[in-house]
């Protein structure tokens, strides 16, 4: 029953706080990540938790054991960063088996695991091989082994596909993933991908300046960010300042320039000032200006994107928009200069106050 | 703006051949992403054309000029690497200002260009802090903007936006096409992102042990692959091993594992002939009863859901087919925000006309779709 509770954590580095106030829980078989643009202190904070860095305040538990003082080797924690660490001069098997052997285990007591484990990842057949004849992939999901071969079920990722290309990156989550649902391990797994994030884990943690601004489902964050940071941050959207013209049945009507849209928004009265978010594919493109309750404006780019096609439109109250527009939704006649008509359903149109520091430096990723 | 002309290179280290008999040519003023695997050649193309690598065999023009033996900085040429070096001494805006200066520009000017160009890749606000300072990600932007001020005709790029964060990659990789195409520029930037490579590159060009597999728009490379690896490594497909049973004017009958008759567009392979059945993700629909789509427009296939990932903007269900295959689907999240339960028997849908067919590979298909 791994749990993982971090309790008040805080970490300063000279004039920096690195890490402040921060409060988590993962439960047992949970695969949480923690995404955050560089220097929000992600790796600190994963650092805290393997016991390679002390905290400054606050307490890391392991299944409700206090971590403060026992050294790393103790926790029982596999852990896993972005530079593969291998043994250069060791076989695959030897690695794997590392750990239980300087445990003391004798080599005949960790066979079972080791062989399973070099099973799990499908280089059963490379046993005998030496790292350096291994790709870079491969050799990822060996140190992926051997962490766990000495019995952790508590995992820490430091950005382990961080190095890798982004095929084999999107291959090796999936395997990985799939290794630790069956073997049922908690995981912790920072990394600065958020698909990856998305894909893979039951839940997100956002972190920026140290601190975290906000947590929950893939699902949740993406279609319903209660931040504007996150809004931003996990997948893209387009920000719009408006104002709340009135209430109406089914939540409130915003002015963009002179253009109304309807949302869902119940919380915000008539004549407050709101920033708008929509995410590029929440809005369906149509030729011609038409109707109530879209933007309006002129495409000036597009652009095919594979599996979509990318539209830059500039609305008729000055800003930029992207909208994108799945290609198995079928094809659109929509040229470069044509004006379009932007329909966003009222629930997928996100709604928050203006941020304080203005809504630039709320947007900044560093 | 130069155009850029290889003939029959070749280029050997020790016993490997990184670059084999390759031959292209790019107009003045295109931007080409060169798109591969691991050891593909990429880098080594990169440094054959900006002059940093001399070839075995071959030629290399800019501008119908053979440059085999001219150093880069006589080629016009500037090369960005993928591990920059900064002057560690000097702040961001004088290492940016040290690309124009090198060129003979005054100082006045080079620091405008600098700041301009600092201020293009975020990071106006860092213009007198020292490299050391820098993220990884901040440091490799000074490295590119000292390479975009130096004003050269044409750019060698090895991964620009390789150490950046996902979200601020995307939107940096707008601006660098806006930047190239204003100024004029001929660029060629290599990655290994395909998505990147889609959306900046007038053409792509997709590398494979030392060999061009492709070159085409990103609109061609991703509709008609020329190979089952340009459409794994290219966008990602579902690959099904099947025999082609039948075969019209008009199309054919595939028959997959287990007897499972399909029909594609394609007529160009005979009855008897092992081929590779190709389907994008997201023309594959899943439905809970048969009677929702038409299936004379459609092959509908029994199957039960595996699991399921949310992507953002797409969610992607795993199915296990009837037959014993496993077929991806990819949904825009706006028409269905919510999943199948794993066990779930559903239907997947597919039309002939979305459907592509290869020859299947000599080497296997594992093989032919690896990327590591």
């Amino acid at each position: 029953m791994p749990d993982l509770r971090i309790v008040n954590l805080a970490k300063r580095f000279g004039p920096i706080m690195a890490l402040e106030d921060i409060n988590l829980d993962v439960h047992d078989k949970e695969y949480v990540s923690i995404i955050g643009p560089s220097g929000c202190g992600k790796s600190t904070l994963i650092k805290c938790i393997a016991g390679i860095i002390d905290p400054d305040e606050g307490e890391v538990f392991v299944d409700g054991k206090l971590m403060r003082h026992i050294p790393i080797q103790h926790r029982r924690i596999g852990y896993v960063f972005q530079e593969v660490t291998l043994f250069p001069h060791m076989r695959i098997i030897e690695n794997v088996s590392y750990g239980p052997r300087v445990q003391g285990e004798k080599p005949q007591d960790s066979k079972v695991l080791v062989t399973e484990l070099l099973n799990l990842i499908k280089l059963a057949d490379r046993a005998d091989s030496f790292p350096s004849e291994l790709s870079g992939g491969a050799q990822q999901k060996v140190a992926v082994s051997r962490a766990l071969a000495s019995g952790s079920t508590l995992l820490l990722f430091d950005e382990p596909f961080g190095a890798l290309d982004a095929k084999v990156r999107t291959e090796l989550r999936y395997e990985i993933k799939k290794m630790i649902n069956d073997l049922g391990l908690t995981v912790l797994h920072v990394t600065h991908d958020q698909e990856e994030a998305m894909s893979i884990s039951d839940k997100i943690v956002i972190m920026k300046g140290g601190r975290i601004v906000e947590e929950g489902s893939p699902l949740e964050l993406y279609m319903r960010p209660k931040m504007i940071f996150t809004a931003n941050f996990l997948g893209e959207a387009n920000f719009l300042k408006a104002k709340v013209t009135r209430q109406s049945d089914t939540g409130s009507v915003v002015k963009v320039g002179d253009m109304f849209l309807q949302t869902s928004d119940r919380t915000r009265k008539a004549g407050e000032e709101v920033v708008i978010a929509i995410r590029p594919e929440f809005m369906s493109i149509a030729p011609g200006f038409k109707g109530e309750d879209t933007l309006v404006g002129k495409v000036v780019g597009t652009r095919f994107m594979g599996d979509m096609i990318r539209y830059e439109v500039e609305i008729v109250s000055g800003e930029t928009m992207f909208v994108e527009h799945p290609i198995c939704f079928g094809e659109l006649d929509i040229q470069l200069e044509d004006e379009v008509a932007l329909k966003i359903p009222e629930h997928l149109v996100a709604v928050y106050s203006p941020p304080e520091r203005g809504l630039e430096k709320e947007l900044q990723l560093e | 703006m130069p155009s850029v002309k290889l003939v029959d290179i070749v280029k050997r280290f020790g016993t490997i051949t990184a670059i084999n008999r390759l031959s292209m040519e790019i107009p003045a003023g295109e931007y080409v992403c060169v798109l591969g695997p691991t050891g593909s050649g990429k880098t080594t193309l990169l440094k054959l054309i900006a002059g940093l690598t001399v070839p075995d065999e071959g030629e290399i023009y800019i501008d119908d000029k053979s440059v085999v033996g001219v150093p880069a900085e006589d080629r016009g040429a500037v090369y960005v690497p993928q591990q920059y070096a900064l002057f560690p001494h000097l702040t961001v805006l004088q290492n940016v200002a040290f690309g124009p200066l090198s060129h003979g520009v005054s100082d006045e000017e080079a620091l405008d260009t600098a700041r301009a160009m600092l201020e293009m890749m975020k990071l106006d606000h860092r213009a007198d802090s020292k490299p050391d300072e820098l993220s990884g990600g901040m440091q490799q932007r000074v490295a590119l903007a000292r390479g975009l001020a130096t004003k050269a005709r044409l750019l060698v790029l090895d991964e620009p936006l390789g150490a950046l964060d996902a979200r601020l990659r995307v939107e940096l990789r707008d601006k660098l096409r806006q930047l190239a195409k204003s100024s004029g520029v001929t660029v060629v930037h290599v990655t290994h992102d395909q998505a990147e490579a889609t959306s900046i590159g007038d053409q792509i060009i997709v590398l494979r042990d030392g060999r061009i597999r492709q070159y085409a728009t990103p609109f061609h490379v991703y509709m008609r692959p020329q190979s089952l690896f340009v459409a794994h490594f290219v966008g990602g497909a579902n690959f099904l091993q099947a025999i082609v049973a039948k075969r019209h004017p008009e199309g054919s009958i595939l028959e997959l594992h287990g007897g499972l008759l399909v029909k594609v567009q394609d007529s160009t392979y005979l009855p008897g002939e092992e081929v590779v059945l190709v389907i994008r993700e997201d023309n594959v629909k899943i439905v809970e009863s048969d009677d929702q789509i038409d299936s004379n427009l459609y092959n509908v296939v029994e199957g039960h859901i595996q699991s399921s990932r949310f992507l953002g903007g797409f969610v992607s269900e795993q199915m296990h087919l009837v037959n014993g295959d496993s077929l991806t689907s990819k949904t825009p999240t706006t028409a269905r925000e919510k999943t199948f339960p794993a066990g779930k028997q559903v239907f997947a849908c597919f039309k002939a006309s979305d459907t592509m067919v290869y020859s299947y590979p000599p080497i296997g298909l594992s093989r032919e779709l690896r990327v590591m």
